[in-house]
């Protein structure tokens, strides 16, 4: 079982290293990934370390202590600019703390930074922040995918050793294997999102970025706690995640037939390679066939109900209630939001929320927008084909390895429905994990594994199980 | 469902929001991208379904024995049922 909290915690207690050495050792690794601006601000140099230091004999049993973190910049820090990678919340320094921030600042966790990601979190590629794009931390020609970006690539230098993200269709999950870390979403509800820039709240999750599987668990029990803030929050009788973690390596997991027709060629080989890895360890594999006309809907049913639910929650980004004031020598109240809103919020926004407005307007709402609703009903229900039978399904986490910048750019990269099965756990609202299984042509690469929903603490122990019997060891790892 | 780009200008405008010319476009492309792609689904019967509003459980959530019992639950299962409505409305 390796864990980079569990180990980071012992070193401390036994002396072996001090949080000022630590703290060296993480801004050297922030300065080698400078060039991929994953950090909208470092918070470094408000950690008092002499007192962590001094205070830490009377914490030996709390493995959170003093456990390094980023956050992506959508969780708003009291007093700490929060930007949710808008140009419109530049100077934004909320007045209050995301529940799960104060969570964290509870064991004294020490925030290192808050991270880059897509404006609102809107966005696949981490190319799409006001304030720079975000390039992949171990080959810059390529992109990290989003929204999550500047997570990913701060647990996987090292920048940090856990990082919190969001998760709307696949913000966690899909970075995470391009990245070569540990993405998690957990069931709807057991991480409160209070404090947290919405995009769309009927699918929004908060995720836990990690390099392992124990380490997602000593996160996930600290913050699956109900929050009387947030509606939506629940707790399950038992949220004893990181107690209850045990690797199940005896399972039967459905995968879908002709999958690979959606992959492309390099992939498909250490697709297989995984799948026979697991066989051998004695996990039943079994096929099953999905019906392609319905699962055909993800992906426009994806688009139009989060674009609607975003223009919605984004309606009070006026530069007045929120956001930046552009131009004082405007007047009248319709001018100055409309100065704000142009000047503010991203062109590829302004043109989402138009499409959100439109599904939403009139007779559209019934016609669109709550058509949708039922798709995504429909594909609840679809998706009971995919955990006939089996413990959990498991898909490639992605269609490719991570793309090139100029072919985003250009236009000439597309996603394929093997991404689009990623949002299948958003619709369903159900756990799932990305866990990296090796490298393809030079580039991480993984899995991802589902489980019905509130199963969180199955998916996790299956989780392990695989990432015990994978034993993917990164490259260059520098760990202290 | 075809859009013309004065649909898309009155939308923007709806939104305090100045598109210029080559924004217009490619939001009408767009616009017209997903709702071609909806429509291909026409021939997919959904309208006997219920809507899914936040999670499959949401309701459950809402009505769980913890709520305290001075909240008036009704009024609170009715805001969360209701709460992306009232956003649109709002609007």
């Amino acid at each position: 079982m390796e864990s980079k909290i569990i180990n980071f915690h012992n070193r401390l207690i036994n002396k072996q290293i001090t949080f000022s050495e630590y703290a060296e050792f993480l801004r050297k690794n922030i300065q080698a990934m400078k060039f991929t601006n994953s950090f909208m601000v470092n918070t470094m140099d408000q950690w008092d370390l002499e007192k962590m230091q001094n205070d830490l004999p009377s914490h030996t049993n709390d493995l959170l202590y003093g456990v390094p973190y980023t956050l992506k910049d959508n969780f708003m820090t009291k007093g700490i600019v929060s930007t949710a990678g808008s140009r419109l919340l530049q100077n934004f320094k909320p007045p209050y703390n995301a529940t799960v921030f104060d969570l964290l600042q509870q064991k004294k966790c020490l925030l290192v930074g808050k991270t880059a990601l897509d404006e609102f979190g809107m966005g696949g590629t981490g190319l799409l922040s006001f304030h720079s794009y975000v390039y992949h931390a171990h080959n810059g020609e390529h992109i990290t995918a989003g929204s999550s970006s500047g997570s990913v690539n701060a647990v996987s230098t090292e920048s940090c050793i856990f990082s919190l993200g969001t998760d709307t269709g696949d913000s966690v999950r899909r970075p995470s294997t391009f990245l070569g870390v540990v993405g998690f979403k957990p069931s709807y509800g057991l991480i409160s999102r209070y404090g947290v820039a919405p995009y769309s709240p009927s699918l929004d999750h908060v995720g836990i970025i990690t390099s392992y599987v124990t380490d997602t668990a000593i996160v996930f029990q600290h913050l699956a706690k109900q929050d009387s803030k947030d509606y939506t929050s629940i707790q399950l009788p038992d949220s004893n995640f990181y107690t209850n973690l045990k690797p199940i390596k005896k399972m039967t997991l459905n995968v879908i037939e002709d999958i690979e027709q959606y992959l492309s060629p390099e992939v498909i080989d250490h697709y297989h390679e995984v799948l026979d890895k697991l066989k051998q360890s004695g996990i039943v594999i079994n096929q099953v066939k999905i019906d392609s006309h319905i699962v055909q809907a993800i992906h426009p049913t994806y688009k139009l109900l989060t674009f609607g639910e975003a223009a919605s929650c984004y309606a009070n980004m006026t530069g007045i209630t929120f956001g930046t004031n552009f131009d004082l020598d405007i007047h009248g109240y319709h001018n100055i939001i409309t100065n704000n809103r142009t000047k503010g919020l991203g062109t590829h926004i302004q043109r989402k929320f138009v499409i959100g407005e439109y599904v939403t307007q009139g007779a559209n709402y019934e016609k669109i927008f709550m058509r949708c609703k039922k798709f995504r009903t429909l594909l609840i229900q679809h998706s009971e084909v995919l955990f006939k039978n089996a413990d959990g399904y498991l898909i490639p986490g992605a269609s490719s390895v991570s793309p090139l910048v100029k072919d985003v750019e250009n236009d000439t990269y597309k996603t394929t429905f093997a991404d689009d099965l990623l949002q299948l756990s958003n619709f369903i609202s159900a756990p799932s994990i990305s866990l990296p299984t090796g490298y393809v042509n030079d580039m991480p690469f993984g899995i991802n594994l589902n489980t019905r929903i509130n199963e969180d603490q199955k998916l996790l122990n299956m989780a392990l199980g695989i990432e015990e019997i994978i034993n993917f060891k990164k490259r260059g790892n520098n760990d202290q | 469902m075809k859009v013309v780009k004065e649909e898309i200008k009155a939308l923007a405008d709806r939104l305090c929001i100045n598109l210029d010319e080559k924004n217009l476009t490619l939001a009408q492309s767009e616009l017209q991208y997903w709702l071609d792609a909806f429509s291909e689904l026409d021939d997919i019967k959904v309208d006997q379904l219920q809507p899914t509003y936040f999670a499959p459980n949401a309701t459950n959530h809402i009505l769980r024995e913890d709520v305290p019992q001075s909240a008036n639950r009704e009024e609170i299962l009715h805001t969360s049922q209701n709460v992306e409505k009232d956003f649109i409305v709002v609007k």
